[in-house]
C-alpha cells in the first residue's frame, strides 16, 4: 500500500514538472506579444544565424553541402552570375563578347578590385584560377569543362576558348570562383589548406572559424567593389534546437515547419517569409526492372492514381505546389502549361489497366495479368518520404496495384537509386532540374546523368529536342523547343513529380528585415549585399 | 608473474587488433559512398552533386579506388606509424580533428563519473543505514525511476525547464563565442556554466547504478562480523560507518567507476547531440552519416583505446586497494 502511494507522489510530481515547463514557456511567448511594433529595419549591425560546421569557406575546403558553398560565396566572386530570373548579371567582369562563330568569349575585367589583402586582383588571377582548378578539382564547379584556354588580352581583359558553342556557358560561369595567385600558387595540397586561406574579393572577410564548434564571423569588407553590405558582422554560432534558440533570440531568423507557423503568425514582433522552390519529391518508375512499367499507359494509369493535391495538403500540410507532369516547376520560365496534368481519376487509372489486360477476377481489390499473378511492386523510399510512401500506397491500392513499402536510409537509398536497384523508388532532390535526367546523353554534370538508363527509358527524340534547346539561342525558340520537351515528358510520364516544397522562414524585422524575397537560405549572400 | 603479464598483454594486443579490423569493415558496409550524394533531406540542406569526373578525382585522391584489402593493409602500416589518416570530409588529419574533440567528452564523462559516484555512494550508504524505513524506500523508488529514463530525453527535459523556460544557462555550445574574457577565472566559469546541463543529464541516468550497488555493498558489509565487532566495542556511530564500513563497501564502487566508462561515453554521445556539444558524440553522428570512413575508424578506434586503458586501470587499482586479490 505505501509503495503504491508514493508512486502516486512521483506520477503527478512528473506531471507537475512537465506542466511548469509549458507554463513557463507560454508566458516566454505572451511576453512577446506585448512588445511594441517596430518598423522593419534594413541594415544591421550583427546577425547571428544556426552554425554548425560546413568547412572551411574556400572553394577547396567547404565540405560538399550548400551551406558550405554559400559560406564560401560571401568570401569569392565569380565573374558572371545569374540573379533570380535566370538573366546574366556582372560580378567581376562588367563586359563580355561572343564571336559569332559562338567559340570565343572576351570578357572585361571590373577596375580596380582588391583582394582582401589589398593586393589587385587582375587577369593574371583569372588565368590562374583556370590552371590552379584544371589540376585541382574544386568541391564543386570550377571552371566549365568545355573551357579549351584563358588568355590575357591585358590586365583588364581576358579571353576565354570554347570547345563548342553552348547558350548556357555564361551561366555555368557564375560556379566558377576567382582565387587569389599570390596566395596559392605554391599549395600542393588545397584540401588541407585551411589557415589564413580565405581571401578573396567578395563583400564579407572571414575573421573567424573553428571545426569543433561549428563557429563562423564574417565582417563587411570596406573595399567591397559593389555596393555597401547592408550587415557589418554575420556570426554563426551553434543552436542546438533551433526553434528554442530562436525564441531567445540567439539566432535572428530560423526556418520553420509549417506545424509551428501558428506561433508566430498575427504577431507583429515576427516576420514569416514563404518561398517556392523547385526542391521536389519524384516518383521514379524502373521499366529495366519491371517491364510492366515500360507501358506508357500503365504509368499514365499511376499518375491518374495518385492524387498530388491530396498529398500536397496532407503530407505538405498545404505547403507545396503539386508537381507537374512535365517536370519543371510552374514558376519555371520554360514552363509548358499546355502539357497534360493528370488530375486525379481514380476510374479512368482502373480503364487504363483494365485495357492493358490487368483484371480482378477473384475480387481482392488487386488487379492481376493474364497469368494470374498479382500486381504488385515494391516501393524504396528513405525516412523522410515514408509518410509519403504510405499515402501514396493507399492511392495505388484504389486502382487496383499494391504496394509494397521499403523504407530505408537515405545514403542506402541513393546507393540503390543509382545501381538501379529498385522498382518504384522516391527521391528528393533540388538543383534547378533541367529534364537533363530523362535523356541518354552521357557526360552531363549530374551523377544522375544516367538515370535514364539505370531506369530504362530511351527516347531518342527526348535526346534530341534537349540538345536542340541547348544550343538554341533565341530565347523564343528554346522556349519552343522546352515546351515540346515537356509535353513528351508528361505523355509519358517516365518519372512522376509529386510536388515542389515551399519553404518558410521566420525572422524579426526589429532586429533586420533585409532578407531577400528571392532565395529562402538565411546564409545566402543576396540577404546581406547587393552586388 | 610475468608469464601473467605477457598474456594480458597479448590480449590486449589481439582486442585492438580485432577492433580495428572491424572498425575498418564496418563503416564500409554501410550501402553508399562518402562521395554519392544525389539527394538531400529537404529544401534547406540543398545537396551538391558531383560529377562522375569529380567522383573519381576524389576516390584516387583518399585512395579508395584500391581493392579493399590493400586499403586495409595500407591502413594498418598507417596506424602503426601513428598516422589515422586524412579525413575524407572534414579535410584534416583525423588525429587532429579526434584531439580537439576528445578533451571535451573527456571532460563531461570524468565531471558526470565523479559527481555520479560521490552522490551515488553518500545515498547508497545512507540508504543502507535507514535500510527498510521511508528514506530507502523513497530512494530506491526515485533511483529507480530515474536511472530508467534514457540521458537524452534527460538532457531534453533539462534544457526546456533550465535553459528555454527559466534562461537560466545557454542553449548549445561549449563556450561563450566571440566574446572577450576578462580573466581565466572568467573563461572557466563560462565553460562550467556550459557544461552544467548536459553533465546534469549523464550524472542522473548513472546515478540509479550507482547508488544501487553503494547501497547492496554497504548493507553487506553492515551485517559482517567485524561491524559488529567495532560496535561492541562502543566506537561512536560516524567512525564506524566511515572508517570501518565504508572502506570495505568501496570496493566494487571503484571497479564500477572504471568500468562504467565506456558505457558513460554511449551516453555522454546522445547528450552531446541534444546540446550540441562539440565532443566526439557529435562527430561520430556525423562522420556516420556522411560516411566519412578515416574519422568513423578514428573515432572507434579512440573509444576503445580509453575503455581498454580504464579496464586495465581497473585492475591495477583494484589489486592495490584490496590485498587479497594481489596475494
Amino acid at each position: 500500500m505505501p509503495k503504491k502511494r508514493s508512486l502516486t507522489v512521483i506520477i503527478s510530481l512528473i506531471v507537475l514538472l512537465t506542466f511548469s515547463c509549458g507554463l513557463l514557456y507560454g508566458c516566454k511567448s505572451d511576453e512577446a506579444k506585448e512588445t511594441s511594433k517596430t518598423e522593419g529595419k534594413k541594415t544591421a549591425d550583427v546577425i547571428k544565424l544556426a552554425g554548425g560546421d560546413w568547412g572551411y569557406p574556400t572553394p577547396y575546403g567547404l565540405y560538399p553541402r550548400g551551406p558550405g558553398s554559400r559560406k564560401m560565396r560571401l568570401v569569392y566572386d565569380s565573374l558572371v552570375s545569374t540573379d533570380a530570373d535566370g538573366k546574366i548579371v556582372p560580378k567581376l567582369a562588367t563586359e563580355w563578347k561572343e564571336s559569332d562563330d559562338g567559340l570565343v568569349y572576351t570578357l572585361k575585367l571590373r577596375s580596380k578590385v582588391k583582394w582582401h589583402d589589398d593586393k589587385p586582383f587582375t587577369s593574371d588571377d583569372v588565368i590562374f584560377s583556370y590552371e590552379y582548378q584544371k589540376k585541382y578539382l574544386p568541391v564543386s564547379g570550377g571552371c566549365p569543362d568545355a573551357v579549351k584556354q584563358v588568355e590575357a588580352v591585358n590586365e583588364q581583359t581576358i579571353k576565354i576558348q570554347i570547345e563548342e558553342p553552348d547558350v548556357d556557358f555564361l551561366s555555368n560561369l557564375s560556379s566558377w570562383m576567382m582565387i587569389p595567385k599570390h596566395i596559392w600558387e605554391n599549395v600542393t595540397d588545397p584540401n588541407n589548406f585551411t589557415t589564413d586561406a580565405a581571401v578573396g574579393t567578395g563583400p564579407y572577410k572571414l575573421t573567424d572559424y573553428s571545426k569543433e564548434h561549428g563557429t563562423y564571423r564574417f565582417v563587411a569588407n570596406p573595399d567591397f567593389w559593389g555596393s555597401k553590405p547592408r550587415v557589418k558582422e554575420i556570426k554563426f554560432v551553434p543552436a542546438g534546437e533551433a526553434v528554442l534558440a530562436f525564441e531567445q533570440g540567439e539566432i535572428d531568423r530560423n526556418s520553420v515547419t509549417p506545424d509551428i507557423l501558428s506561433r508566430y503568425e498575427n504577431n507583429p514582433e515576427y516576420r514569416i517569409m514563404s518561398y517556392e522552390t523547385s526542391w521536389a519529391y519524384r516518383l521514379y518508375f524502373n521499366m529495366a526492372k519491371r517491364p510492366e512499367l515500360a507501358e506508357k499507359s500503365f504509368r499514365q494509369a499511376i499518375a491518374y492514381a495518385v492524387n498530388r493535391q491530396e498529398l500536397v495538403d496532407k503530407i505538405a500540410r498545404g505547403n507545396a505546389v503539386p508537381g507537374s507532369p512535365g517536370v519543371l516547376h510552374p514558376k519555371n520560365e520554360y514552363y509548358n502549361s499546355k502539357a497534360p496534368q493528370y488530375s486525379h481519376d481514380t476510374k479512368k487509372a482502373k480503364e487504363l489497366l483494365n485495357s492493358l489486360g490487368y483484371k480482378d477476377a477473384d475480387t481482392d481489390g488487386i488487379l492481376k495479368n493474364s497469368q494470374g499473378e498479382r500486381l504488385s511492386f515494391q516501393l524504396v523510399c528513405d525516412d523522410g518520404s515514408a509518410r509519403l510512401a504510405e499515402v501514396i500506397k493507399q492511392h495505388l491500392a484504389e486502382a487496383g496495384i499494391e504496394v509494397v513499402i521499403k523504407s530505408v536510409d537515405m545514403k542506402t537509398r541513393d546507393a540503390r537509386f543509382k545501381d538501379g536497384d529498385y522498382e518504384l523508388c522516391i527521391n528528393g532532390s533540388g538543383n534547378g532540374e533541367d529534364l537533363s535526367e530523362l535523356t541518354n546523353i552521357s557526360g552531363k554534370g549530374r551523377a544522375t546523368s544516367t538515370t535514364a538508363k539505370t531506369m530504362g527509358y530511351n527516347n531518342p527524340e527526348v535526346d534530341k529536342l534537349y540538345t536542340a534547346q541547348q544550343k538554341e539561342k533565341d530565347p523564343k525558340k528554346r522556349k519552343e523547343l522546352m515546351g515540346k520537351l515537356q509535353q513528351i515528358v508528361a505523355e509519358e510520364v517516365p518519372k512522376l513529380t509529386i510536388y515542389y516544397t515551399k519553404s518558410l522562414a521566420v525572422h524579426r524585422p526589429a532586429v533586420y528585415d533585409g532578407w531577400s524575397e528571392d532565395t529562402y537560405h538565411s546564409d545566402s549572400r543576396s540577404n546581406f549585399v547587393d552586388d | 608473474m610475468r608469464q601473467k603479464t605477457r598474456t594480458k598483454f597479448i590480449e590486449y594486443a589481439i582486442t585492438i587488433w580485432v577492433v580495428i579490423t572491424l572498425n575498418f569493415l564496418l563503416p564500409r558496409l554501410i550501402p553508399g559512398d562518402p562521395f554519392l550524394i544525389l539527394t538531400s533531406q529537404d529544401a534547406e540542406d540543398e545537396e551538391i552533386v558531383l560529377s562522375e569526373e569529380q567522383r573519381e578525382f576524389l576516390f584516387q585522391y583518399y585512395g579508395l579506388d584500391q581493392p579493399v584489402y590493400k586499403q586495409y593493409f595500407i591502413y594498418l602500416r598507417e596506424l602503426v606509424r601513428g598516422n589515422m589518416g586524412f579525413s575524407v570530409y572534414y579535410k584534416q588529419p583525423v588525429s587532429q580533428i579526434v584531439m580537439h574533440r576528445l578533451p571535451w567528452t573527456i571532460f563531461m564523462v570524468l565531471s558526470a563519473v565523479f559527481l555520479s559516484t560521490l552522490i551515488g555512494t553518500i545515498l547508497g550508504c545512507l540508504s543502507a543505514w535507514h535500510r527498510e524505513k521511508w528514506v530507502d524506500k523513497s530512494l530506491f523508488l526515485f533511483m529507480i525511476i530515474f536511472s530508467e529514463i534514457p540521458s537524452f530525453l534527460l538532457g531534453l527535459i533539462l534544457l526546456f525547464v533550465f535553459a528555454a523556460g527559466l534562461g537560466l544557462f545557454p542553449l548549445a555550445g561549449a563556450v561563450t563565442h566571440f566574446a572577450d574574457f576578462q580573466s581565466g577565472w572568467e573563461k572557466i566559469w563560462d565553460v562550467i556554466h556550459h557544461a552544467f546541463l548536459p553533465v546534469t543529464a549523464l550524472t542522473i541516468s548513472h546515478l540509479g547504478g550507482t547508488y544501487l550497488l553503494g547501497r547492496n555493498s554497504m548493507t553487506t558489509v553492515l551485517e559482517k562480523d567485524y561491524l559488529r565487532t567495532a560496535w561492541a566495542k562502543g566506537l561512536p556511530k560516524k567512525r564506524v560507518i566511515f572508517r570501518h564500513a565504508l572502506k570495505n563497501a568501496l570496493l566494487p564502487i571503484v571497479t564500477r567507476v572504471f568500468l562504467s566508462l565506456g558505457s558513460l561515453v554511449g551516453g555522454a554521445i546522445l547528450v552531446e547531440n541534444v546540446f550540441s556539444y562539440p565532443g566526439l558524440g557529435t562527430l561520430m553522428r556525423e562522420s556516420v552519416r556522411v560516411q566519412d570512413y578515416p574519422v568513423i575508424q578514428g573515432i572507434f578506434l579512440v573509444v576503445t583505446i580509453c575503455v581498454l586503458v580504464a579496464n586495465f586501470f581497473a585492475d591495477v587499482v583494484y589489486r592495490k586497494i584490496d590485498p587479497r586479490v594481489s596475494s
